[in-house]
Parts: structure tokens; sequence; C-alpha cells
């Protein structure tokens, strides 16, 4: 897991993104295994994302429908939870990247 | 500038080793070059140590001083990290160090020990290879780093799930000869697109695995004692850096370093692609094999493929490719990797590579080490002197 503690959490949000960005996907990958901080996760999805100046970023996508995914597909900003709470006890929050139509998903508990 | 001979070469066993550290592993290899080389450890002006996290793995670091304790020598040890290319940039050191000529004889060690912490510390161990700010962040790993390339390999170029299971499947039926190998086990195509995912479209079976292991060389510029094995000359030794993180590179499916080292390599050897008889190359997962054909020059760009689907680069192939077993079957305990690569293709070149010694004549190999999805690629070509082709 990625250590952060509040400086660093102020300087990557003071240069970070908007969240009325919007994006195209590029490519991405489901991540069956990840490293601490991540490895309570079943799944979740990184991306490749192109910002409308050009610029790419890395990321991770947000409501995901699998169908849905392709190559150039329109995507908006989201402020969504990264990876949990490390020792220092601060949530990563972070802007991840959904469908521009992407609905919120029912879990049908 | 002085010519650089290949003097001596030693690697330990390739695996979960539980019962050596570090430490016995570097030691093991080191030994074994020196024994190779026929010479003591007071014939050795400088040792390079390549390791890329045994900080995070094992709570050590200073291994510059740590071997050169052990060995029992007060000369210059320096430690050497690039991620999974420290060890070609270990060797690309020396090489630079003896040319220069402020040393003669240099020990190079590439060691790593990566089963004594789980799978989430190995894999947080790794990622920091990656762009930590921008990449690790979000959860990124290694196997979706290379995942996401070979999807837009796949966009691209029409490559498929198959061709890149042909790679594991020929660098398992390789590892199968290698008794230093981590892997000695025959898969199927069909095994490959079965297996567990890791990071889609990525299975387990694309990807080299966490392995403890050494490598060793004794690099010189006086021309190796044994004189029943024809001499092993370093050509070039090429290193070249690309974008830390993934979404920075030019193009996605390209390793650009791969391009620029590999360029200046054959230029200082005076040699072209199609002059390379066997190659080592960084293999992390199955669709780097591929891309290295392309960017190494072997095939046009999208056409790495066919290289494969041919045959051409199986062990009896007109380009041998990661004879080995390569990082996928042998294994890549990271900092060994670079150095395992010089160790196999001067055993290829002198013909005592034993089961799997290639059977056609050899004269210039190329070894191909990355770091990271392509920040830093190392392109060393070797050449067999005596040798009338």
């Amino acid at each position: 897991m990625t250590t952060i503690n509040p400086a660093k959490a102020w300087r990557k949000y003071n240069k970070r993104y908007q969240l009325n960005q919007t994006a195209k996907l590029i490519t991405w990958s489901k991540v069956f295994s990840g490293p601490t901080g991540f490895e309570r996760q079943g799944h979740y999805f990184v991306a490749i994302v192109e910002l409308p100046s050009g610029e790419r970023i890395t990321t991770q996508l947000a409501d995901v429908d699998e169908a849905q995914l392709s190559h150039g597909l329109k995507l908006q900003a989201t402020l969504r939870k990264i990876s949990a709470a490390g020792a220092d006890g601060i949530i990563n929050y972070g802007v991840k990247f959904k469908a521009v139509d992407s609905k919120p998903i029912s879990l049908n508990l | 500038m002085s010519e650089v001979y290949v003097a001596g070469v030693g690697q330990t066993k390739f695996g979960e080793l539980w019962e050596q550290d570090l430490r016995d592993l570097g030691l093991n290899a080191a030994k074994q070059a020196l024994a190779d080389a026929r010479q003591e450890i007071s014939a050795v002006d400088a040792i390079l140590v390549a390791n890329m996290n045994a900080g995070i793995f094992s709570g050590q670091e200073h291994l510059g001083a740590l071997f050169a304790a052990e060995l029992r020598t007060n000369v210059p040890a320096f430690h050497i990290e690039g991620a999974c290319a420290s060890g070609g940039l270990a060797i690309n050191l020396a090489w630079t160090m003896l040319a220069s000529g402020q040393y003669q004889n240099i020990l190079v060690i590439g060691a790593e020990k990566m089963t004594d912490v789980d799978g989430a510390e190995a894999t947080r161990g790794l990622n920091s290879a990656a762009d930590e700010e921008w990449e690790g962040f979000y959860g990124v790993t290694f196997p979706s780093l290379y995942a996401m390339i070979a999807r837009e390999h796949m966009r691209l170029y029409g490559t498929t799930r198959e061709d890149l299971a042909a790679v594991s499947v020929k660098n398992h039926a390789n590892a199968l000869l290698n008794p230093d190998a981590q892997f000695r086990k025959a898969i199927s195509v069909a095994a490959v697109l079965e297996a567990t995912p890791v990071a889609e479209p990525l299975g387990l079976l694309d990807c080299s695995p966490i392995s403890d292991g050494a490598a060793a060389v004794i690099l010189s510029t006086r021309k190796p004692k044994n004189s029943s094995k024809h001499s092993v000359r370093i050509l070039a030794s090429n290193v070249a850096q690309s974008s830390l993180s993934l979404h920075n590179r030019q193009e996605i499916s390209t390793i650009d370093a791969t391009i620029t080292a590999a360029q200046m390599a054959y230029k200082a050897a005076k040699l072209k692609a199609a002059d390379i008889d066997i190659a080592e190359v960084h293999d992390c997962f199955t669709i780097a094999e591929i891309l290295a054909y392309e960017d190494l020059g072997f095939a046009k760009k999208g056409q790495g493929v066919d290289l494969i689907r041919s045959g051409a680069t199986n062990r009896d192939g007109k380009l041998p490719v990661n004879v080995s077993g390569g990082l996928k079957a042998c294994g890549h305990p990271v900092g060994a990797t670079g150095v395992k690569q010089i160790v196999e293709l001067t055993k290829q070149l002198q013909g005592r590579a034993g089961e799997r010694q290639v059977q056609k004549q050899l004269k210039h190999a190329l070894a191909h080490n990355v770091g990271g999805s392509g920040a830093t690629a190392v392109v060393t070509i070797l050449a067999l002197d005596n040798i009338d082709t």
C-alpha cells in the first residue's frame, strides 16, 4: 500500500484533477490480486484514460459494466475510496472515472 | 578502450529456496563464478551487487558491504538498483568501469530473496518500481500494467490470448532441460488460457513467478585463463530510459527504451538484429516477449507474434529465445535476472549448457533486461572469439 500522511495527501490533491473532468478510456485491466491495502477487494479495474487536454493518467474505473468497456468509452470523474486505511488511519480517497451514462450499481443484498 | 571478457559464471538454482537467505544465495553464485574463472577473491578489484528490494524483502540494505565482508575483501563494492533491470545495469556499469581502464577484474553478483514475505507484500515491494504517486496509489500492479499493454497490443495488431500463451508454453518446454529452473514442467496453451486470472487479460501462467536465486559473473580485461573454453567478449552494452509511468509512454504497446538501447548496441557492435544467433529477453509477462521481438528488431512492429507462431524462437529454431526458460519458467529473482542472462548466454556460446545446449553454431548473443513497465532497458551483446563463421 502507498503510505500516506496528511502532508502527502495535501500535496497529491493540490495538484490532482478536478471532479468535472471528462476523459476517454484507452486501456484497462481487471485486477484480481492486489497489493497490501487492496488485498481485500475481490477485484477492481485499473485504467489509463486520456483527458481532454490530451494528457493521459492512470486511474481506477468505478461502477463498471464490463460489457460496456471499450477503447474510446466516454468517462467522467468521480470521488471514491481508493484503498483501505494503513497504520496511520487515513483512508485513501481519490478520483476514479466512470462511464458517462453509467448507473449506480445496486447490490441486491 | 579495453576489451572486456566474461571470465567466469555462476548461478544458483532458482525457485522457492527456504533453506537459503540472500547472503547464502549471493555467496553461492559468487563462489561458483570465481571457481569457473579459476580466480581467488584477491584478484577481484571491485564488486557490484544487483538487487532490487532487499530492504523490503529481507530488511537488509548496504549490500556492497555485506558481500565484500562475506568474501573477505575490502575492495570498492557498490549496490546497483534499477528494478528488474538491476542485473543488466550492473553488467553495463562493470563493463564501463573496465573499459575505462580504472579496474581490471570485477565481480558482479545479482541476487534476490523474495519468498520470505507473503504475496501482497511481495506485490507491494515490486510495485515500488512503478510510479508510486501516479500508478501505485491506484492499486496498479505489474501484472495489470502489462495487461494494459497486452490489451492495447491486441487492439492495434490483432494479437490473441493464444499467441501470448504460446510464449509461456515455449519457455516452460525450455526449462524442462534446465536443472536450475524453477518450473521444470511442460504446460499447454489450454492450461495457460484456463489459469487463474491475475489481471485480465493475463492469467497466472502469463506471469513470471516470485523467486529466490542469484547469479554472478567475473568480467575482466584479461583474456580468461581457461583456454579449453573459447572466450566470450562483451561487444556492446547500452542502457536507455523512458517515462517511469506507463501512461506517459509515447505508445503504450512499445517499449521505446528497448528500441533506443538496442539501436545503440547494434551500432556499437557493428551488427544488425539479423546477426544475433541467440537471445535471452525480458519475458516478465508473456506479452513482454512479443514486445521484445519487435522492439529489438527481430520482427516489425505488430508482427512479433509471427516468430512465436512459426516456431522461429524455439530452441531448435532460427533464433532461439529464452533457452534457459526465461523469466517465466527459469524464474525471476529480480536482481539476479539480468546477470543470469549473461551466465546463460556465455554457457551457450561456449557450448557448455548441457542438455539444453543449442545445436547450431553460435557467434553473437543478445541479453535484454527491462526495469518496470519499460522505464529502463539494457541491451548487451556478447560474441564468441576465435570462431570462424
